[in-house]
């Protein structure tokens, strides 16, 4: 009986098939579900531009290089992660700050600190340096009789406020947001369930497609 | 890693890349044997999961790769069946890059292929010693030539050559090592219980 040899065959393969899904599923239930993707996250504190450089699921990334540069490319300075992945870097203007962490076997991440958010921690001329890009077509459309510089200042109508005060609120208020950004980060980072059932779903769906290909021809030459 | 993200290769590997993992697609297409797309699927779905599953290793962290075992259980299907699971990946986990993808491609295919050139032909009348020792063969080959390879993407695109290779290397030694176990017991396994799933044997059975 050698058909009934062969679907017994066949369904002992099934079998194994289905042990080893269940094997790969256990091990990803079992082992921490880490990678090895690095990323990267910063924020601003005041003047200082801290951060960190991790493994997507949570590994800290020791001694890795860390570049920060203008927007436009130019370097402003070379770091290294300490043993727990920080680092940190002094910003001396409100500009944006691209940040880019390369270990020399090709893993590389980046990220950008944009110049509103170091705006705070540099209270007069810099912050018109780096807000005029962004708020002064606003009020030059409000207000356009009046010059630059007063347009600057958060307008006439709010009570001014000493600078020293608006910059320890911004570090306030940063640090309290910090680890939500964190933790948002971390989530857009993490693979999850879904996606690794997804990713089999749609491998799953090619191989029937192919099979199908393969039935639509055979059935066309029968 | 095995995968390289964007930003870090130099034009000329990206386009070289591209084109030879484009050309290895094509042979393997068109030589594609459907009675082993089930088998192709599962391995490319374990392809898939198992570089979620990492093994901090020094500085960095790794996963397997599994090249080897592909190679080696499908041959030429395995290119197909590596491309998706990278291109997957990419688009689910973030690993590697869309422009890459070409360079990922070659980096982890060629290996599978070379071993399946060198060892396939010695698993059909391999016992089950022997067979163990094949797939430990080919898990540490597919591992290093992968490495090997890396090391000489980024070589290419103008990283100082020794320092990348060298760290390249550290990571992946002990993984090869992992490697070779894993696969070399999931052959002897396949062989113990499923022996039709082995190439070769097939031939024996017909």
């Amino acid at each position: 009986m050698p058909e009934d040899a062969r679907a017994r065959r066949r369904r002992r393969g099934f079998g194994h098939v289905l042990y080893l899904a269940a094997t790969l599923l256990w091990l990803l239930a079992a082992g921490p579900a880490l990678a090895h993707k690095l990323n990267l996250f910063a924020a601003a504190d005041g003047r200082v531009i801290r951060g960190e450089v991790y493994f997507a699921g949570g590994g800290k990334a020791a001694d890795v290089p860390v570049r920060v540069q203008s927007a436009s490319g130019e370097p402003l300075a070379a770091l290294r992660s300490g043993a727990d992945g920080g680092f940190a870097y002094a910003a001396t203007a409100a500009v944006d700050h691209q940040i880019i962490a390369e270990t020399p076997d090709g893993h590389r991440a980046t990220w950008l600190i944009r110049a509103a958010e170091l705006a705070g921690a540099f209270p007069q001329g810099d912050v018109a340096d780096a807000a005029s890009s962004a708020a002064a077509p606003l009020q030059a459309a409000d207000r356009p009789a009046l010059p630059a510089a007063a347009a600057t200042d958060i307008g006439a109508a709010e009570p001014r406020l000493d600078p020293d005060l608006i910059a320890a609120i911004e570090r306030a208020v940063a640090r309290q947001v910090r680890p939500l950004r964190e933790e948002a980060a971390a989530a857009r980072d993490a693979a999850g369930f879904r996606d690794v059932l997804g990713g089999i779903g749609y491998i799953v769906g090619l191989a029937g497609l192919g099979l199908w290909w393969q039935c639509r021809r055979n059935g066309g030459g029968r | 890693m095995a995968h390289i993200p964007d930003g870090v290769l130099s034009a000329p590997v990206l386009v070289t890349g591209a084109l030879l993992s484009a050309g290895l697609l094509a042979v393997a297409l068109r030589r594609l044997d459907y009675a082993a797309l089930p088998q192709a699927a599962v391995l490319a779905a374990a392809f898939f999961v198992s570089s979620l599953i990492s093994i901090p290793l020094g500085l960095s962290s790794a996963h397997l790769l599994l090249n080897g075992l592909m190679g080696l259980l499908l041959g030429w299907t395995a290119v197909p069946a590596l491309f998706v699971a990278l291109v997957l990946q990419a688009a689910f986990f973030g690993y590697g890059g869309v422009v890459v993808l070409g360079v990922n491609t070659l980096n982890i295919a060629l290996p599978a292929l070379l071993c399946a050139a060198a060892l396939r032909p010695l698993l059909g009348r391999a016992g089950p010693k022997a067979v163990f020792g094949i797939g430990a063969a080919a898990g540490a080959a597919g591992v290093l030539l992968t490495a090997a390879l890396v090391a000489l993407s980024l070589g290419l695109s103008g990283e100082s050559f020794w320092p990348a290779a060298k760290a390249v290397l550290v990571i992946y030694v002990p993984l090869a090592l992992v490697e070779a176990l894993v696969t070399g017991t999931v052959l002897s396994f396949l062989k113990r219980v499923a022996p039709e799933m082995l190439p070769g044997a097939e031939a024996r059975h017909a």
